[in-house]
């Protein structure tokens, strides 16, 4: 498959993945080229991939983590940012009752394997069977950080819906 | 564990929709793809065809050659009228004696035995020649009077 086949069928869903997971839309475009250089060095492998699409959002996630392994080093005090996620509400639609920024710290405030999963399933409509796959989790695992991950989202917006 | 799941608020979250990419994205990182792979890519596309021609020169030097050296060879062999038996060279003979022998005895140590024997024709050959060269000697002190 050819970068622009890749790009026009997932490019879309990955920076929004990308977004949502590193909560940065600049960062989300670093990664994403990134991403498609490390696909344009595995176009050998094309030929044996049975589900292109898992196989995309295996590499961006792979990236998506070297990417988030560098900003915890590069953090001096091991402290995140409690404005980091501020950013993500440029890359969300305002929503009719809550302010996306709200929404956005909220998904902020996820653990990452929580945001990850909402994110596949919610954004992307993966099946758990996908997200287990392409995260290398059992399939009751990717649901129960899914089922996990809507109740503190909820909770944390409780009142505002 | 799908009751637990609060479904009114799943279906609020993807109501949710998210911005498009920003529209120069595509051309950014397809460009950037592009640029990594030919950055990476060890041969450029002229030098593989450099590469392809050389496969074939050579391969085509090789059996040119091997078919010119088997006309020159067919052509020597007539001028020579026919294939020459080839003599047995002496050393193949222990070889052949051993053959002959069903192998009890075997090539080398059959070459040492030849050398040992000629050793021994040489060392006989010189000590009757001195033997001879001493018998003529005591004749001659012997029978002095024939020198006169």
């Amino acid at each position: 498959m050819q970068p622009e086949e890749i790009y026009d069928r997932y490019g879309e869903k990955m920076y929004h993945y990308l977004a949502l997971r590193l909560g940065s839309p600049q960062d989300a475009e670093d990664v994403l080229q990134e991403t498609f250089c490390r696909l344009a060095r595995y176009s050998a492998r094309w030929a044996l991939v049975r589900n292109p699409r898992a196989f995309v959002f295996g590499v961006l996630r792979n990236e998506a983590n070297r990417s988030l392994a560098k900003r915890i080093k590069r953090r001096t005090d091991g402290v995140s940012n409690p404005g980091e996620w501020d950013r993500l509400a440029s890359v969300i639609e305002e929503p009719p009752d809550v302010p996306a920024s709200q929404l956005a710290r909220a998904l902020g405030e996820l653990p990452d394997e929580q945001r990850e999963v909402i994110a596949l399933k919610i954004f992307q409509d993966f099946s758990f069977r996908e997200i287990a796959s392409v995260c290398g989790l059992s399939i009751n695992t990717a649901a129960s950080r899914y089922r996990y991950g809507i109740e503190k989202l909820r909770a944390s917006l409780e009142g505002k819906i | 564990m799908k009751d637990t799941v609060p479904k009114g608020f799943e279906r609020w979250l993807r109501s949710v929709t998210l911005k498009p990419s920003p529209p120069d994205l595509r051309h950014k990182v397809l460009k950037a793809a592009a640029e990594y792979r030919e950055r990476k890519a060890w041969t450029t596309p002229l030098l593989r065809r450099c590469f392809t021609a050389c496969a074939v020169v050579l391969m085509a030097v090789f059996i040119a050659d091997g078919l010119v050296s088997r006309a020159q060879r067919m052509q020597l062999i007539a001028l020579a009228g026919g294939p020459r038996p080839t003599p047995i060279q002496p050393d193949d003979e222990g070889a052949l004696l051993a053959e002959v022998l069903g192998g009890a005895v075997n090539p080398r140590m059959m070459a040492q035995e030849t050398a040992e024997s000629r050793r021994r024709t040489i060392r006989k050959t010189a000590s009757d020649d001195l033997l001879q060269i001493e018998r003529l000697t005591e004749d001659a002190h012997e029978s002095p009077e024939d020198l006169h």
